[in-house]
């Protein structure tokens, strides 16, 4: 066991800036003997089967979680797509969208879609993919305003379909 | 193969799910922050329990760990779940005073090898305040600095420091104590 005092490199040093050289002397004595007196007893191992349960728990857990990322990623791949079908359906582009320019849900679409590491297993990813789905359903939200501010009528059902898929997706995603 | 000095690269394995990579940290770890729930609860049962859960969470936090010491990470989760005990612990006071006084009553007609067998560390470690005693088994199990112990409390260096001073000298005394 390594003591504890190892690390302290500059530990005169730091005695020095909190007490006079005498009582430096005496504390870093007193630190010594006691780093001493803890390392003279046996160390308690921890036992062969503990950390064997250990590994197994852990070897658990990684199996059960590519397939829950796989599924929740899969669930995101289906709702963008399903976006991206409606984008591509709709008659008209939308009015806060410039001639040529894709529109907001459409670009949240393919972000989801071409976000890079989609396979990747850190929790990181899961948080990203769920602050998209978040940025899909605000986007779900503009479009509805739209859609009742210029008239646009024949798109009701679209967006009412892509809501309720996105409502689906969002109950799954989150039981899994 | 679980040389410390891999440890980065161990640890960044890890963080891509690596399931060596992770049996390669328990290696490394296991029998450390057991140790330190051993020395602080003198339960082995509770100490397994302990470490058990100190794996799951790390596995669960390994994607939040960026940079800094991976041992202050590691024993601050560590020692979160050592106060997690403690708080349970207090609710159970009654219980272990008497435990205690009996351990103590059956010590008494014991020779110094047989009460080392029931781990006199413990018991005079059980005489400090608690936090007293779970700083000096940080900073022994964890093997990390003055200043590194410092930053993860949250507190002076100075403060740490006279802590840990005033903790090692009280446990030489009582162990004398004890001898005497």
């Amino acid at each position: 066991m390594m003591m504890a005092n190892d690390k302290d490199k500059n530990f005169d040093e730091l005695l020095a800036r909190f007490y006079n050289e005498a009582d430096a002397r005496e504390v870093k004595d007193d630190i010594e003997s006691g780093d001493k007196l803890l390392a003279s007893f046996p160390e308690s191992a921890a036992s062969a089967e503990l950390v064997d349960n250990i590994k197994a728990g852990i070897d658990a857990k990684l199996a059960r979680r590519p397939r829950h990322l796989y599924y929740k990623v899969a669930a995101v791949a289906a709702v963008a797509a399903l976006i991206i079908v409606i984008i591509n359906l709709l008659p008209s582009p939308l009015p806060s969208t410039r001639p040529g320019e894709p529109s907001p849900i459409a670009v949240a679409a393919n972000k989801v879609l071409d976000n890079g590491g989609i396979f990747s297993e850190t929790d990181a990813d899961l948080a990203l993919f769920s602050a998209e789905f978040e940025q899909l359903e605000t986007s779900l939200s503009t479009l509805r305003l739209e859609e009742t501010a210029n008239g646009y009528e024949h798109m009701a059902d679209s967006v009412d379909a892509l809501e309720t898929k996105l409502i689906e997706i969002e109950t799954i995603f989150w039981k899994g | 193969m679980n040389d410390p000095e891999n440890l980065p690269q161990i640890v960044a394995g890890c963080r891509k799910g690596e399931r060596q990579s992770f049996s390669q940290l328990v290696d490394i770890y296991a029998t450390r922050c057991y140790s330190y729930f051993y020395r602080l609860t003198g339960d082995r049962e509770q100490s397994s329990d302990m470490v058990s859960e100190l794996f799951v969470k790390l596995l669960e936090k390994i994607g939040s760990y960026r940079d800094g010491l991976f041992e202050a990470w590691l024993f601050k989760i560590a020692s979160n779940i050592f106060y997690d005990h403690l708080r349970h612990r207090r609710r159970q006071k009654k219980l272990l005073e008497d435990r205690f006084l009996q351990q103590k009553q059956a010590d008494k007609g014991k020779t110094h090898s047989e009460v080392e067998m029931i781990d006199r560390l413990h018991i005079q470690l059980e005489k400090l305040d608690r936090e007293t005693a779970e700083l000096l088994m940080l900073r022994f199990y964890s093997g990390l600095s003055f200043k590194e112990l410092a930053r993860m409390r949250a507190e002076p260096i100075g403060t740490t420091l006279s802590k840990i001073h005033r903790g090692l000298k009280k446990l030489r005394q009582l162990m004398e104590n004890d001898d005497g």
